[in-house]
């Protein structure tokens, strides 16, 4: 979700009326944003949530949406007309490394610091959030007066082509600008893995830039003062390139400027031909039927609502007999289904005109199975004066293992990516948690009886998943004089009320003391473990008193 | 309390003291003898009575008083200049370094001493070098210093005020000061109270005394008490409930457990069936099934953790696997265009630590009944940097609303429900949202008496994408609730890593209101 500063002098140009950052923060609802506060900079900070609405992040956007609902929708007639100008996609293998590039003129503008700060900040929203860094769509602004058409769009090989770009003062080959520059370093990886890279020039051979990395400074350095821009866009999806320049075109069509279309002519297919004019308006109209308004809505809506609150939301409607043809604007492409028009008209409406109505079905509420012996457990330990824990399921292997005196090769989830080893594996047991508990209490008055009860993760091969998830429950005693006799009382009261046929059977467990521990069989099943805990896991969590404990699974008998 | 409570929450002690007293109304507590009591339980009975407010301080007085040093008992047998005097008269004139050989004393005493005398005139010098006792020696003064010294003596400890104004001034001049290394007496003082009934002290004494009662009162009743009837006609003591006892220690919920299982016991109240699940997840369950397009930002290595091994399940169930492909890429038969990309079923087959309650939801759908409610309180892994506002793991809130008769406004309904039954939230108001999973989204805010407005939770309705691949062909709302801003102003706790604590104490001493 990007979040993006709105200069409130810039916006209240856009928006035509003074505002208040009150009324402003009101507004936000229509463009699904949130009001962060003001910045140190005095810029207002918005998040907007909507991932699928990049329209939205910028002030222009935002000011649009809001303007329109106002009552002011503006029309952009640049969708349709000449090119006035031409690029050439040279090379059939930038199919496989970039394969799409698109842009447009914009004459007359008055480019301030303000405005430029607010076009820099949308040109990167989109490159970095709807682009994904870059990957998907890259947009470079250059001086429209310096580029010669047609320009070309080819793809080279990195070593032998060079120029100064920007930042830079000195000429640099494109292995030089991916392996020293600063943008390089940052995007190199979105070229990875091919020999020859993008590059852009012009009909004289100047060159404009290496998509998507850097431009150059003799065309690409954009100042206050200047008015005619040329804005492209390259990527690997070509109806996201337009849509970033149609987005880019409106915006700053609503700063004055005259946009004019440029054509590029591919030597290969694409999704919208050999030849693509743009800006260009694609075709992302959705067919309703009326009463599909009503139904997911759950009130009544007309024909002659629904088409006034859907143009006051930007969207062009067409009524038929019992539907709605819905056309969104052009810098809109989020109209998967049905459900996105009908939620437009719910927002552009505003939600707080729709009645509350509550749910009439009857349904029985119940927990599940293991949640009710869960219930049932953690009551029976706490009639037995144990006070409940509840932590965290990410331990250390080191807690899991090493603390617990088990071998360091036994095997549990771990996890890939870890950012913090204290959180590096989901713990199989509630056991360790307790003794963390212990080991952090030494000044809470004795004696300490603790339990937990919750999910644990076992590593199990013969799950689909590589693991199960089961619910256990485990019991510490920690004090002076605690001892296996004093567990076992607990333990055989817990299981005699919990009405289940049980028996300890001798075993050896690491973690406890030898002879001085035992397996739990629940229905002739090994569901746990109960004794005292070795001197040695002791030592290694720092525990100064005697401890001794059970460990049991519950989903074993449910 | 009133007199007639505090008369009969008397301590036997007190009683006792009230019977010393008699009929008098003040006492000085230094003097204040009272039979079986000692002068700690005296004490305590007065700090008592003071606190209550039946007896008041009048007067406090300071005594001083005056008793021997270890120097002063030593010279019990003549002071220096004393036996100087007795030595000369039994000896006649004498040299001083004879003098020096007087018995008892050492030379620094008996030059000190000589140096007194020939002062006080008592000495003068004799022939060759000798001295002498001077014809006309006024020995009083030598002679009243011993008086004083066995007056002192005999009592042990003397009032200063009953001394004559010059032993009084002899006393001053011979007692140890700071800075004198010797001296014969110590001077010391006590502070004694006046303490006296106040009216409600004396009430209270009187409605005691009415009452019968008395310091022989029953303290506990035994079973022997029970068995012989010794216990009838006898009176209680009555006990003082104002003192706080000390803190027990008991079993008890943790707090945070308390916060969830509340949370869980409204939802169950409400309609709601309770889901739970394994941690490890398929993406497929966790984003796909909910309409994730695979390259969506929130799938970036940097926001789920991924399990080290295995790092894939080893398949996905079917139909579900080909419906949720067809509707990423081309809608399927859901109505929908898809998110247009070729979909990677390795990729949905990855293992994650569940990093949503949705994911609950996902696998329920299927089999879930309509109408029907379910919910989760799971808990979730995102992979962030643990600070006070993210924990390592957490729980989410979620579920699913299933019925013919689901739609926006019942959506709008459901959640105004919960705000008044789960957060006590009167005033609410609704945003819309943003979540690839539902169609209509919205998110509900709550205006809390200290937080002001806050975001309570999640909702919409499933898209189509999401049902279509699951069978489910009835509008189905997603809701989830924020629990761990509620939970944490429930606990009164700003820091979500305690809601986890690790410290017994702080467990024991946390306590959590639910109408916050």
């Amino acid at each position: 979700m990007p979040t993006i500063g709105v200069d409130p002098v810039d916006y209240q140009e856009l928006v035509g009326e003074p505002t208040t950052a009150e009324q402003f923060e009101n507004n936000l609802d229509l463009v699904k944003g949130e009001f962060k506060g003001v910045d140190e900079d005095g810029l207002w900070r918005v998040e907007l949530n909507d991932t699928n609405r990049p329209d939205l992040w910028s002030a222009e956007g935002i000011a649009r949406q809001i303007r329109s609902a106002m009552g002011s929708r503006r029309d952009y007639p640049f969708f349709s007309g000449e090119a006035v100008g031409e690029i050439q996609v040279k090379d059939q293998e930038l199919l496989e490394i970039r394969p799409y590039v698109a842009a447009f003129i914009v004459r007359g503008l008055m480019v301030t610091e303000r405005s430029l700060r607010q076009i820099i900040q949308t040109q990167e929203k989109l490159a970095e959030n709807y682009g994904r860094k870059r990957k998907d769509v890259a947009i470079g602004v250059y001086r429209a007066e310096k580029v010669n058409f047609p320009v070309t769009y080819s793809a080279v090989d990195p070593d032998k082509h060079s120029y100064v770009p920007l930042g830079f003062d000195e000429p640099m080959t494109l292995t030089e600008i991916l392996e020293r520059h600063p943008k390089g370093i940052e995007y190199a990886a979105s070229l990875a893995g091919h020999h020859k890279v993008p590059f852009l020039k012009d009909a004289k051979g100047l060159v404009l830039s290496m998509p998507p990395i850097i431009n150059s400074r003799e065309l690409g350095e954009v100042v206050a003062g200047d008015t005619d821009l040329f804005v492209e866009a390259t990527g690997t999806d070509l109806a996201h390139v337009i849509l970033a320049l149609n987005i880019m075109a409106c915006d700053l069509a609503d700063r004055a400027g005259r946009i004019e279309r440029i054509r590029t002519v591919y030597p290969y297919e694409t999704p919208f031909g050999r030849q693509v004019d743009v800006p260009l308006h694609m075709d992302q109209s959705l067919k309703v039927p009326l009463a599909e308004f009503s139904k997911l809505l759950g009130v009544k809506v007309g024909a002659v609502e629904l088409d006034n609150v859907l143009e006051r939301y930007g969207c062009d409607v067409s009524l038929g007999k019992d539907e709605v043809t819905v056309i969104p604007p052009p810098t809109r492409a989020d109209y998967l289904h049905q459900v996105d028009v009908v939620e437009d008209f719910a927002v552009a409406r505003g939600y707080e005109t729709f009645e509350p109505r509550m749910p009439r079905d009857f349904t029985p509420g119940r927990p599940t199975e293991i949640s009710v012996l869960e219930d049932k457990a953690r009551d029976l330990m706490i009639g037995m004066g144990y006070e409940e824990i509840i932590s965290n399921i990410l331990l250390s292997k080191d807690a899991l293992l090493y603390r617990m005196n088990r071998p360091d090769d036994e095997d549990l989830v771990e996890v890939a990516n870890v950012m913090n080893e204290n959180y590096s594996a989901l713990r199989d047991g509630v056991l360790p948690c307790l003794l963390n508990t212990e080991s952090h209490s030494a000044a809470a008055a004795y004696p300490h009886k603790l339990f937990e009860a919750g999910d644990v993760a076992v590593f199990d091969k013969d799950s689909p998943v590589g693991s199960t998830t089961l619910v256990k429950l485990g019991g510490l005693i920690a004090h002076r004089e605690a001892n296996l006799s004093e567990i076992h009382t607990d333990l055989d009261y817990l299981l005699h009320m919990l009405d289940v046929p049980w028996k300890l059977v001798s075993g050896q467990n690491p973690s406890f003391l030898s002879g001085r521990c035992a397996k739990v069989l629940i229905q002739d099943k090994h569901v746990g473990w109960m004794g005292e805990i070795h001197p040695k896991v002791l030592e290694r969590w720092e525990i100064g008193v005697p401890c001794a404990a059970f460990e049991i699974s519950l989903d074993s008998w449910v | 309390m009133n007199p007639k409570e505090l008369a009969d929450s008397l301590h036997p002690l007190e009683l006792r003291v009230y019977e010393a007293l008699g009929q008098e109304t003040s006492f000085v507590d230094k003097e204040f003898e009272c039979e079986g009591l000692t002068p700690a339980q005296l004490r305590t009975v007065i700090e008592w009575q003071l606190a209550k407010g039946c007896m008041e301080v009048v007067s406090t007085d300071e005594e001083h008083w005056v008793e021997l040093t270890e120097l002063g008992e030593k010279y019990k047998n003549g002071t220096p200049e004393q036996l100087l005097v007795r030595r000369l008269q039994a000896d006649g004139d004498l040299a001083v370094a004879e003098l020096m050989k007087t018995a008892g004393l050492d030379q620094k005493e008996v030059g000190t001493a000589v140096g007194a005398l020939k002062k006080s005139g008592v000495l003068v010098p004799a022939e060759s070098g000798a001295v002498k006792l001077a014809e006309d020696a006024n020995l009083e003064s030598i002679e009243a210093m011993d008086k004083l010294i066995h007056l002192v003596s005999e009592a042990g400890r003397v009032k200063l005020d009953s001394l004559g104004p010059e032993d009084a001034q002899r006393v001053a001049g011979a007692s140890r000061k700071r800075g004198k290394a010797k001296g014969i007496f110590r001077v010391g003082s006590e502070q004694s109270r006046t303490i006296r009934l106040t009216e409600l002290g004396q009430e209270v004494r009187r409605v005691a005394k009415d009452a019968g009662r008395s310091g022989d009162e029953i303290n506990l009743l035994t079973p022997e008490m029970l068995a012989d009837g010794s216990w009838r006609g006898k009176t209680f003591r009555k006990y003082n409930t104002d003192i706080r006892p000390p803190r027990r220690i008991a079993g008890r919920k943790n707090p945070y457990r308390e916060f969830l299982d509340y949370v869980r016991r409204k939802l169950i109240g409400l309609g709601f069936e309770e889901m739970r699940g394994q941690m490890v997840e398929p993406e497929f369950w966790n984003n796909d099934a909910l309409f994730m397009p695979q390259f969506h930002a929130a799938r970036d290595i940097h926001d789920a953790y991924f399990v080290k091994e295995p790092t894939r399940a080893e398949s996905i169930e079917e139909p579900f696997a080909s419906r949720v492909a067809a509707a990423h890429t081309d809608g399927g038969d859901t109505g929908s265009r898809g998110w247009g990309y070729d979909f990677d079923m390795d990729m949905a087959r990855r293992l994650v630590l569940r990093s949503q309650g949705t994911v609950l939801s996902a696998r329920w759908l299927h089999k879930a009944k309509v109408p029907g409610k379910y919910f989760a309180i799971a808990r979730c892994f995102r992979y962030d940097q643990v600070d006070a506002t993210h924990a390592p793991d957490f729980f989410q809130c979620e579920g699913i609303v299933l019925g013919e008769q689901i739609d926006f406004v019942t959506l709008l309904g459901l959640l105004k429900l919960f705000a008044k039954e789960v957060a006590k939230a009167e005033e609410i108001h609704f945003a819309p949202a943003y979540f690839p999973f539902t169609e209509p989204s919205v998110e509900i805010h709550m205006k809390h008496p200290k937080l002001g407005w806050t975001e309570l939770g999640g909702a919409g309705i499933f898209r189509p994408e999401v049902t279509g691949p699951q069978g489910v062909d009835v509008p189905v709302i997603a809701w989830g609730l924020g629990l761990d801003r509620m939970a944490m102003m429930a606990m009164g706790i700003d820091d979500i890593r305690d809601l986890f604590a690790s410290d017994l104490n702080k467990v024991r001493s946390t306590r959590i209101r639910m109408k916050d």
